[in-house]
C-alpha cells in the first residue's frame, strides 16, 4: 500500500476583496465582496515509502496548501488524502507523532535559546527517552557538522546553521514522513548543497518518505527522481524531471563562437536561431541530427569554440504551466 | 483515565520546560527584565493608591473594614501574577500568531494546540512582584484583623485563588479567540485588559444587579473575590459551590470555543 | 521664515494623527471600566459622609470623570520617537540642520494632538453636561471654564516638557525596555490622574504641590470643577509657568550633553 494517497484534493478558500480608501473601509464594515480563491483544484497522487518527491511550481501554484492540508494544517474544501492510513486533518496525535514538516521560511526554534533548548523541548513533545535522544542528536548534529553550535543562541547563527538546527529539530523523533517546504530557501550555494547532501543521505539510510518543494529546480534535479509540477492548483506533470523537456521534443541547444561576424540569416537552415549577435549564436536543432548540424555547422562557419547542451529544464517546465493554464482557460 | 493522567503529566512537564525556556529569553535581553519589573511596580503603585484611599477614609464600606478591603486587594494580586506573568502576553501575541504563521507549525506537534498557543511564553518577574506584594498585603490584612486562619482555611484558599486563576484564564481566552475571525484585535485587547480591574476593589460596592451579573453570568468576580470572601469567612454556601464548578465549565466552553476556532482557521486560511 | 518649518512638522504630525486615531479611541474607551470601578468605590465611600478629601460626593465623581479624560488628553508618547530618534540616527539632521528639535517635537505633538484636542474637549463638555444633569446642579462654573482653558493649555505644554525631558534619557540609556512606560504609569498617579492628591493626606499632597506634575491633571480640573480657591489660582499658574520654564532650561541642558555624546559617538 502506498504511503501516501491522494485524490481529488481541492482547497477553495474565500478572501475579500480590499479597496483603497478609508470610505471605503467604512463601508467593508457592513459589506465587503466576498471572492473565492481555488488554490488546489482536485490532484491526484500516491506516494510508495521511502520515495523522495518534488513538488515544483511558481508561487501561488498550491505547492504549499497541498503540504498543509498533507500535515493536517488545512481542510480541504473536497476530496480525499491518507498519509501512513491517517486522515492528516483529523490531526490524530499518533499520527502527529510520525512526521514532521519543516518550513523554510518558520521556525519552531525559540529565538534566543541555544538550539540545544529547543531539541530538549521536542524531546519532551514527542516523549523520547533520554538514551535515544542523545543518540539522534549525537547522529544529525555530526552529520551536519553543527555540533559545536548546539550551545549558541539560535539568533547568533547564520542562515544555513539555522536550518541545520531546524531539520535536526525536526528528525528527532525519526519520522516516517518528511514534508519539506522551501528548505534551501535564503541560503548561499554551499550551504544548499550540505542540506541536499544531508537529505540524499539520510533519505537512503533512514527510507525516510520525503516531499520537497523548493523553487530551485537544482535542489529537486539532485534530489528526487520523481517530480510533481503543480501549476494553478492543478498537477500537470508527475514523473522524472530530466523528461520533462522530451515533452516538448526533443531537442537541443548548439551554442557557437565565431572568429569573424557573420549574417545571422546564414544560420536560419541549420536550426531555429534562438539568439544571434554576429559573433555569438544558439541554435536549437533535434537532438538526432545534432551530430550532423554541428559538422556542418564547423564546415561551413568560422567557428572558434562550441558547445552543445540541453534545454535547461526550467524551459520544460515554463512550458508545462503554460499548458496548465491554457487547460483552465479552456 | 491513565492516558488522561499520562497526558496531564506530559504537559505538566512541557509547561515546566517552557517556563524555564521562557525565563532564559528574558534574563538575555537584561534591561527589558528590569524595567518590566520596574513597570510592574508602577502598576502596582497606581492600584495601591485605591487602598490608600480606603485607609485615609477610614470607614467601612458595604460592611467590609479597610483591614478586609486589604485582604481582597492582596488576593487580587496575588492572581494578577497569573494573568500579567502567565497568560496575558501569550493571548495578546495570538493574533501574531494566527497572522505569520507560527500557528501552523504548533498544530503539528504531538501537544494540546491551546495549550502551547496560550501558554508558550511566561514572564516570572511579574509573578515574583504580585505573589510577593499579594501575599504581604493579605497577611498584613488579616493579622491586623486578629482572624486565626487554620491550615484547612489556607488550603482552601490557595484552591479558591487556582480555581479563579483557572476562570480568570478562560474568561479573558474567550474574547481573544475572535482573532481567528479579525486580523486585528489590539482594540479588544486594550478594552478587555482594563476589564479585569473591576476586581480590584470589593464586589461588595457594586448593586446587587452587577454582582450577579459578575458572578453568574460573567463571572469575573470569581476571579479574585472568591478567594478572599473564603478565608474572611463571608462566602455563602452558593458562592462556595459555584466558585468549584465555574472553572471546570468554563474551562470547558474555552476549550469547545478553541477548537471551534481552530476549525475556522484550517477552513478559512490560505 | 522660521516658523514655516515647524508649520511643516505640525502637517507631518496632522497625518500621522490620522493613523493613531484607533489609539486614541481605544484609550478613552478603556477609560471607561476604570471610571466605572471608581464611581463605584466612591458610592460605597460616601454612603456615611457628606464631604471627604475635600470634595462633595458630586465633586468627587466630576473629579474621577474630567481626570480620567484630562490625563489622556494631554497625554504623550513622543518620548518613544525621542528614543527612536537618538538610536536610529534619525538626529543626525537636526545636528546638522538649523531647525531646533525642541520646537520639531512640539510641532510634531501639536499635529498629532489637535484632533484629539478637539474629540477630548467635545468629551469634556458633553461628560459635564451629563454630570450635571445626574446631579442636578452644575458642577462647573462659568469662571471653572475660563480659567481652565488657560490652565489646560499650559498643562498641555507642561506634560510635553516633562515627557520631552524623559525622553532625553536615552541619550544615556543603551536601550529603554518598559522604562517609559514604567515612568508613564508613576507621572499619572502623581499627576491626580487616578485619584486626587488629596487622598495622600495634606503633608504629602503639600510636597507634590512642589513637583510639576500635580499642575498637569489635577490642577485644572481642579480649576475647572471649582474645588480651588479663585485667590490661590494666579500662583499656580506662575507655578505652571515656572516649570515649563525650568524645565525647558533643563531640557537645553540635556540636549548639549546629549547631543554632544551623540557626536563624539559618531551619531
Amino acid at each position: 500500500m502506498a504511503i501516501i494517497e491522494v485524490s481529488g484534493l481541492t482547497k477553495t478558500f474565500e478572501y475579500y476583496k480590499k479597496q483603497e480608501g478609508l470610505s471605503a473601509s467604512l463601508r467593508g464594515l457592513i459589506h465587503r465582496e466576498k471572492l473565492l480563491k481555488e488554490a488546489v483544484k482536485g490532484i491526484d497522487f500516491t506516494i510508495e515509502r521511502g520515495e523522495m518527491v518534488g513538488f515544483l511550481g511558481p508561487n501561488g501554484a498550491g505547492k504549499t496548501t497541498t503540504l498543509k492540508m498533507l500535515s493536517g494544517i488545512l481542510f480541504p474544501t473536497g476530496g480525499k488524502a491518507s498519509v501512513m492510513g491517517y486522515v492528516p486533518w483529523e490531526r490524530k496525535k499518533a499520527f502527529k507523532m510520525r512526521f514532521a514538516i519543516v518550513m523554510g521560511q518558520k521556525s519552531q526554534l525559540w529565538w534566543d535559546l541555544p538550539a540545544s533548548e529547543s531539541l530538549a523541548l521536542n524531546r519532551h513533545i514527542y516523549e523520547l527517552d533520554e538514551a535515544a535522544y542523545r543518540r539522534s542528536v549525537d547522529e544529525l548534529t555530526e552529520l551536519l557538522d553543527v555540533k559545536d553550535l548546539l550551545g549558541v543562541q539560535v539568533r547568533r547563527l547564520s542562515l544555513g546553521e539555522r536550518m541545520k538546527m531546524e531539520l535536526i529539530a525536526s528528525l528527532l523523533h525519526k519520522p516516517e514522513v518528511m514534508f519539506l517546504d522551501e528548505p534551501t530557501i535564503g541560503l548561499d550555494l554551499i550551504s544548499q548543497q550540505r542540506i541536499r547532501d544531508f537529505l540524499r543521505y539520510y533519505n537512503t539510510q533512514t527510507q525516510t518518505t520525503v516531499i520537497l518543494t523548493s523553487h530551485y529546480t537544482s535542489d529537486i534535479q539532485d534530489l528526487c527522481k520523481r517530480t510533481i509540477v503543480i501549476g494553478d492548483g492543478q498537477l500537470v506533470y508527475d514523473g522524472p524531471l530530466m523528461q520533462i523537456n522530451s515533452l516538448f521534443g526533443d531537442r537541443k541547444l548548439l551554442k557557437i563562437s565565431l572568429s569573424e561576424p557573420i549574417d545571422c540569416e546564414q544560420l536560419n537552415r541549420f536550426g531555429t536561431v534562438r539568439s544571434c549577435d554576429s559573433l555569438q549564436a544558439v541554435l536549437e536543432v533535434d537532438r538526432g541530427s545534432v551530430r550532423e548540424t554541428a559538422s556542418e555547422v564547423l564546415e561551413k562557419l568560422p567557428v572558434v569554440d562550441f558547445n552543445i547542451e540541453d534545454i535547461p529544464i526550467e524551459e520544460g517546465i515554463t512550458h508545462l504551466y503554460q499548458r496548465g493554464l491554457d487547460h483552465a482557460h479552456t | 483515565m491513565k492516558q488522561i493522567l499520562t497526558a496531564i503529566k506530559k504537559h505538566l512537564i512541557l509547561w515546566g520546560i517552557l517556563m524555564k525556556n521562557s525565563l532564559m529569553s528574558q534574563l538575555e535581553y537584561r534591561v527589558n527584565f528590569y524595567t518590566g519589573m520596574a513597570m510592574e511596580l508602577g502598576y502596582l503603585l497606581a492600584k495601591t493608591v485605591y487602598i490608600i484611599v480606603i485607609y485615609k477614609a477610614g470607614i467601612p464600606i458595604n460592611g467590609l473594614s479597610p483591614d478586609e478591603v486589604l485582604v481582597f486587594f492582596g488576593t487580587y494580586m496575588i492572581v494578577t501574577a497569573s494573568y500579567a506573568g502567565i497568560y496575558a502576553s501569550n493571548f495578546w501575541g495570538m493574533s501574531d500568531q494566527v497572522r505569520n504563521g507560527d500557528l501552523d507549525l504548533l498544530l503539528v506537534k504531538p501537544v494540546s494546540t491551546q495549550f502551547i498557543l496560550t501558554l508558550k511564553r511566561s514572564d516570572l518577574s511579574c509573578v515574583i512582584i504580585d505573589v510577593g506584594t499579594g501575599i504581604a498585603a493579605v497577611a498584613i490584612g488579616l493579622s491586623r484583623l486578629k482572624l486565626s486562619v487554620g491550615i484547612l482555611s489556607i488550603l482552601g484558599y490557595i484552591g479558591y485563588v487556582l480555581a479563579g486563576s483557572v476562570v480568570g484564564y478562560a474568561l479573558f481566552l474567550l474574547p481573544q479567540l475572535l482573532t481567528f475571525w479579525f486580523v486585528k484585535t489590539e482594540a479588544v485587547s486594550a478594552l478587555v485588559d482594563s476589564f479585569w480591574d473591576f476586581n480590584n476593589m470589593p464586589m461588595g460596592i457594586y448593586n446587587r444587579a452587577i454582582q450577579s451579573v459578575g458572578v453568574f453570568l460573567i463571572p469575573i468576580f470569581v476571579v479574585t473575590n472568591f478567594p478572599a470572601l473564603f478565608i474572611l469567612r463571608r462566602m455563602e454556601p452558593l458562592y462556595a459551590v459555584w466558585g468549584i464548578l465555574c472553572p471546570v465549565l468554563l474551562l470547558t466552553l474555552a476549550s469547545l470555543a478553541f477548537r471551534f476556532s481552530l476549525k475556522r482557521y484550517a477552513s478559512a486560511s490560505s | 521664515m522660521l516658523i514655516h518649518k515647524y508649520l511643516r512638522a505640525y502637517t507631518i504630525g496632522l497625518v500621522s494623527a490620522l493613523e493613531y486615531r484607533a489609539n486614541f479611541a481605544i484609550g478613552m474607551l478603556s477609560a471607561a471600566f476604570p471610571i466605572l470601578i471608581q464611581v463605584y468605590m466612591w458610592n460605597a465611600i460616601y454612603g456615611s459622609s457628606e464631604t471627604m478629601f475635600n470634595r462633595s460626593y458630586c465633586q468627587m465623581i466630576a473629579y474621577t470623570v474630567l481626570a480620567a479624560i484630562t490625563s489622556r488628553l494631554i497625554r504623550a508618547g513622543f518620548e518613544y520617537e525621542i528614543n527612536d530618534d537618538i538610536k536610529n540616527g534619525g538626529l543626525s539632521k537636526f545636528v546638522i540642520r538649523p531647525v531646533g528639535y525642541l520646537p520639531y517635537r512640539m510641532s510634531c505633538f501639536l499635529g498629532q494632538k489637535t484632533g484629539h484636542l478637539v474629540a477630548g474637549l467635545l468629551l469634556l463638555t458633553a461628560s459635564i453636561g451629563i454630570i450635571s444633569i445626574i446631579f442636578h446642579t452644575a458642577v462647573v462654573s462659568l469662571t471653572g471654564v475660563v480659567l481652565f482653558l488657560p490652565a489646560i493649555a499650559l498643562a498641555f505644554i507642561l506634560n510635553f516638557m516633562i515627557f520631552f525631558c524623559v525622553g532625553m534619557w536615552a541619550f544615556w540609556l543603551s536601550e529603554i525596555g518598559f522604562l517609559f512606560e514604567a515612568v508613564r504609569i508613576v507621572i499619572i498617579v502623581l499627576s491626580g490622574g487616578i485619584f486626587p492628591l488629596d487622598i495622600f493626606g495634606p503633608t504629602i499632597q503639600r510636597i507634590l504641590s512642589f513637583l510639576p506634575f500635580y499642575y498637569t491633571v489635577n490642577f485644572p480640573v481642579d480649576v475647572l470643577c471649582g474645588v480651588i480657591d479663585t485667590s490661590a489660582i494666579p500662583f499656580a499658574f506662575a507655578v505652571q509657568a515656572a516649570w515649563i520654564v525650568l524645565l525647558t532650561g533643563f531640557s537645553a541642558l540635556l540636549w548639549k550633553c546629549g547631543s554632544g555624546k551623540y557626536l563624539a559617538a559618531g551619531g
